[in-house]
């Protein structure tokens, strides 16, 4: 399959700040590529790298087999970004938004009629078309927003969170139409949303601190989580220290924390019956194994590596 | 012109429609009031100024101080409304722009030709409203120091866009600093009539040197050759600390 994307050891530095570090990988034609990892770990800057809009520190790349830094206009052309704010024109309704941006891209008037329409009509924009973008719902200017970048139909998609804030109804029906359009499209898209990634995504890269954790499929990564078990114990009181001797235990691969619920990913069923002796008596109010789940692979991921550098 | 340099201009025309009242009738009824006012009021006193009708005399003031008014409010709200949306030009140059700069000369363009197109209804009403004689102009050296004024408030008011947010403050730089340039260093009297040390701070301020070009060369067709050489390297620098100030890609 032809190579849509590739990065080799790109690094940028932002003053004494490494945000993305010797970072290396390639995207594969009509994948649906998925960056995941804790806020601040280099994801957007990553990005928007890919999106010529910043210039990397090292390294070198290609996307669509043209030179990142020496030719960012022909990959402008070729890409659709949507970072993570929400970049309106507020002087300009909505209808006149997707105008100035098909004009932006050289589209012709009945090209750029016919699309808008089309979009419009497919996402329930058409009764807010001459509206200004201020009197509008977060969630709905994001979807225009991502509506937006759709009308040039570029053959690389850059998208920073694109379904936050919107209703699921609406998530949905865009990945229905990415994945009707994926022959033609490769996209590369950052979320936090692990369901979002187990269910579109073909491939993924989990990153912490500017350097890649993991690569591979949703099935690799959740393949070689097989032999683990996730064990969700609710307690009825946080207690830190019972916390952390469970983190520590040495059979516990990783452990988040969502309030009074914890959940634990251990090395096999057997650990059950000591992960239990760990709580404090009287501490512990239910226990409740279940399957492995990519969020689980990323914490144990994450958890892994703060164990290495402790 | 490219595909993002015509997007431009069509934002550019959708805008000046919508907000044709507020922004190009006041453009030009501000200067014209002033005009009637200051004429009205001083023809009769003054009679003739360095041998012209005090109507004739205010012309090339409110030409110049209506272009450097829409020059520099056209790109300072084009700048400062980008910073108060969050980088919306990361989205504008997401589009057909060989790079940041070619963004920076497009905005810049723009607001030369629309503060042109305003000082030439400024230019065509005063002169038909004083009946003032256009025969003894010196085409080009009229057109230079204009074309220069809408220059240099274009990149003026890209680097104060760069920096200050819209709103009232744009609105008291235009009030308090750029209209009183232009009515000190001229635009209704000859700057000899101030006290000798007064007139050389005068002889100094960059819209003089623009005022007296353009006065010499509308009311006696005369070319000031060093204040076109002054105009000439002061645009150059404003122009070039603009261009500097926009900055690489890194900014965005």
């Amino acid at each position: 399959m032809a190579v849509s994307i590739t990065l080799r050891n790109i690094t940028k530095k932002f003053g004494a700040v490494t945000a993305v570090n010797n970072l290396s990988f390639g995207v594969e034609h009509g994948t649906i590529f998925a960056i995941v990892g804790p806020s601040g770990c280099g994801k957007s800057t990553l990005l928007k790298i890919m999106a010529t809009m910043l210039a990397p520190s090292q390294g070198s790349g290609y996307i669509n087999g043209q030179n990142l830094i020496a030719r960012p206009w022909q990959i402008r052309q070729q890409i659709g970004y949507m970072g993570q704010r929400v970049i309106l024109d507020e002087q300009l309704t909505i209808l006149e938004n997707f105008v100035f941006h098909c004009k932006l891209h050289g589209l012709d008037d009945q090209e750029a009629e016919a699309r808008i329409l089309g979009l419009a009509e497919r996402f329930d924009l058409m009764d807010i078309l001459h509206e200004l973008p201020e009197s509008l719902a977060y969630g709905v200017r994001r979807k225009i927003q991502l509506v937006r970048t759709l009308l040039t139909q570029p053959k690389i998609l850059l998208l920073d969170e694109p379904t936050r804030s919107l209703d699921r109804q609406t998530a949905l029906k865009i990945w229905d139409y990415l994945k009707e359009h994926r022959s033609s499209l490769t996209i590369v898209m950052i979320t936090s949303s692990m369901a979002e990634v187990e269910h579109v995504a073909d491939r993924l890269i989990i990153m912490n601190r500017g350097h890649i954790l993991v690569d591979g499929s949703v099935d690799e990564i959740l393949y070689a989580q097989q032999p683990n078990l996730v064990l969700e114990a609710t307690v009825r009181d946080y207690d830190e220290e019972e916390y952390r001797t469970i983190r520590d235990a040495e059979f516990v691969l990783g452990i988040s924390r969502n309030e009074n619920v914890y959940e634990i990913i251990t090395k096999s069923p057997a650990a059950q019956a000591q992960i239990i002796q760990l709580f404090k008596p009287g501490n512990l109010v239910a226990f409740i194994p279940r399957r492995t789940r990519l969020a689980d692979a990323f914490i144990h991921t994450l958890t892994q590596e703060q164990m290495i550098d402790e | 012109m490219n595909n993002a340099y015509r997007a431009l201009w069509w934002r550019e025309f959708v805008l000046y429609r919508r907000n044709f009242i507020g922004e190009g009738v006041l453009n030009l009824l501000l200067p014209l009031i002033f005009f009637l006012f200051l004429g009205m009021g001083f023809q009769q006193i003054v009679g003739k100024i360095d041998g012209v009708a005090y109507f004739e005399f205010l012309i090339p003031g409110m030409v110049l101080l209506t272009i450097a008014l829409s020059a520099f409010e056209t790109t300072s709200w084009f700048y400062a409304t980008n910073r108060r949306n969050q980088q919306w030009q990361e989205v504008i140059l997401m589009g057909d722009f060989p790079n940041k700069r070619s963004l920076f000369l497009s905005q810049i363009l723009i607001g030369i030709v629309k503060s042109l197109f305003h000082g030439l209804v400024i230019f065509l009403i005063t002169v038909f409203l004083s009946g003032a004689s256009v025969s003894q102009i010196n085409i080009q050296a009229f057109l230079a120091f204009v074309l220069f004024t809408a220059i240099q408030f274009s990149a003026l008011g890209h680097i104060v866009g760069l920096y200050v947010k819209p709103g009232p403050l744009l609105g008291r730089l235009v009030i308090f600093l750029i209209f009183p340039l232009f009515i000190v260093s001229g635009i209704g009297w000859n700057i000899s009539q101030y006290t000798p040390v007064f007139e050389k701070i005068i002889y100094w301020l960059p819209t003089y040197t623009l005022m007296h070009g353009t006065q010499s060369a509308f009311l006696k067709g005369v070319i000031q050759n060093f204040a076109l050489i002054v105009t000439i390297v002061e645009t150059g620098v404003i122009v070039g600390v603009a261009q500097l100030l926009t900055g690489t890609r890194d900014d965005v």
